[in-house]
């Protein structure tokens, strides 16, 4: 009877092997996760609702005199517990909070940034991933030539983890 | 060397044959997920499409014309279940209000389309598997709140706004997947011409033209601004009487108090006059009969202003103080005759009923307060 031909691959045919198919993930995974990134950003990021909804928070910024400073890296970052403290007058308190809570318009972050802010200053803040993503989509979209540094962006994450933002004049 | 003449053995072709058949199922398998993965996402795209057309149409209305109130509607939904009627601040060339409603069909079952109306346009949804869920919160109850703002020159302003949410909860049983349309908008408790009340200390500020107040908000005393007209006669939404004790006006424009304007104001002790125009007219029957005890109480002026009262302007029992300067140049209509006089006759005994004391305030004992003509 003839003996089996035990020898199994050589070295260098691995090697090339497992160098193809590593070749042929790192091709997929680089077309498909920003795919995921695009469907995602389409799916909760401004939406025409979402962006009424920031619009009305805006101007109720705007009407209770509301003046946002931001930090030495152009942002200020209020998650759910500090976006409470964004006002911090007694007389407009009751209002904002109820005009921000679940039942109205349901904010649970709001970043502030300006024409200026950089994506390295997003991620320096200790802000939440999903509002970091945001952020960075919100800085690489807007057209700077037309964004003064004096302007400030209200981003706003909503409780069903949709994101929308708008430019406070 | 021997050619190898065997062919596969039985072995190997099931366990290829089976290798074959285990990638093709799934590959069968992944590729029927992505099928009905890009179907869902077709079904969400409309579904989106569906509902920012009808946010859009609603929000767009809310920015433009600013809400002023929302109210549940039961008659004429013709075809449909339940609806809302939106009025808006805006007005029409006619003065009167602008007034959308939003109207809802759901018949209950996935073979009716749910069909959504708004301002006579409506929108059929995309699709049969498209139903508008029975709980729905067409309109959660605005929520009425108030809040103070220091304006530039350190008044208190007290606004008072209310916050409208509306959730329609619209559900594609196709794909099982709700796309709630959510609209928050503010608009004001007020349902007439008032901006703003301010707030100082303890009486109510209105700078206007015309104050026509809430009840709800009014404290226990309220102060005047610049206008040319009282009126808190406008209370119909409202079965409150208002607890109001002192009303303060500091006004050289207002000109007349019109009948009842003060009519809802039972508790009424006190009304002071720290500014008068030139001729203010107070008409009949601006207080409410049952008021008893009132003082009115006018300022002295330094020029030739006049104040007309009727003979049944104030209650019963009112005390009317008014300085010698201002006394002098008091009209007094009879309510009966309409004749006009001039003075009234102090402590007379043949018209007891109009009782002036010291030159400085006069009496009224009755309602239907008799003078004579100077």
């Amino acid at each position: 009877m003839k003996k089996n031909n035990e020898n199994g691959f050589v070295l260098a045919e691995a090697i090339i092997s497992a160098v193809f198919i590593m070749g042929i993930f790192t091709f997929l995974i680089s077309n498909v996760f920003p795919l995921i990134y695009k469907y995602d950003r389409a799916l909760n990021y401004d939406n025409p609702e979402d962006v009424y909804l920031v619009n009305l928070f805006v101007d109720t910024l705007t009407e209770l005199n509301c003046n946002v400073s931001l930090d030495a890296s152009n942002v200020k970052f209020s998650d759910n517990i500090g976006i409470n403290n964004l006002i911090t007058e007694t007389s407009k308190t009751d209002y904002y909070q109820k005009l921000i809570s679940k039942n109205y318009l349901n904010i649970t972050d709001v970043l502030f940034i300006n024409g200026n802010t950089s994506i390295a200053n997003i991620n320096s803040n200790g802000m939440t991933r999903g509002m970091r993503e945001y952020a960075k989509y919100f800085i690489e979209r807007k057209d700077s030539s037309k964004d003064k540094i004096t302007d400030i962006a209200v981003l706003v994450r909503f409780g069903n983890a949709k994101y929308a933002g708008l430019w406070w004049k | 060397m021997m050619k190898n003449n065997k062919g596969f053995t039985v072995l190997e072709l099931i366990v290829t044959f089976a290798f074959v058949m285990f990638l093709s199922i799934g590959m069968m398998s992944l590729v029927n997920s992505y099928r009905e993965s890009s179907q869902k996402e077709a079904v969400r795209k409309s579904m989106n499409s569906y509902k920012n057309q009808i946010v859009k149409a609603i929000q767009d209305d809310i920015s433009l014309y600013q809400i002023e109130k929302i109210e549940n509607i039961t008659e004429n939904l013709g075809d449909y279940d339940r609806g809302l009627k939106f009025t808006f601040k805006t007005k029409k060339n006619d003065g009167s209000a602008i007034t959308k409603n939003l109207k809802l069909l759901n018949k209950g079952n996935s073979i009716t389309k749910a069909k959504i109306e708004y301002d006579g346009v409506i929108y059929t949804a995309p699709d049969k598997f498209v139903n508008l869920i029975s709980d729905t919160m067409i309109y959660s109850e605005p929520t009425t709140i108030d809040y103070e703002i220091i304006d530039n020159n350190g008044n208190l302003n007290k606004y008072e706004k209310v916050l409208n949410s509306i959730n329609l909860k619209i559900r594609n049983e196709d794909i099982n997947e709700n796309f709630d349309i959510h609209i928050v908008c503010v608009g004001s408790a007020l349902s007439q011409s008032i901006e703003y009340l301010s707030l100082n200390g303890n009486t109510l500020h209105a700078n206007h033209t015309s104050i026509i107040i809430n009840p709800l908000i009014i404290p226990d005393k309220i102060k005047g601004g610049s206008y040319e007209k009282i009126d808190f006669t406008s209370f119909d939404d409202y079965d409150n009487s208002i607890n109001v004790d002192e009303i303060k006006i500091n006004s050289s424009n207002l000109k007349n108090i019109e009948e009842k304007s003060f009519d809802k104001f039972i508790n009424l002790k006190k009304v002071t006059f720290n500014k008068i125009a030139t001729n203010l007219n107070i008409k009949k029957n601006v207080f409410n009969p049952s008021v008893a005890g009132l003082e009115v109480i006018f300022p002295s002026v330094e020029n030739n202003a006049t104040v007309t009262i009727n003979t049944e302007s104030f209650p019963t029992g009112s005390i009317v103080k008014m300085p010698d300067d201002l006394l002098e140049h008091l009209i007094i209509i009879d309510s009966y005759t309409g004749n006009m006089y001039k003075q009234i006759q102090m402590n007379s005994n043949e018209y007891p009923l109009c009782d002036v004391e010291s030159g400085l305030r006069f009496t009224i004992n009755t309602l239907k307060t008799r003078c004579l003509s100077s």
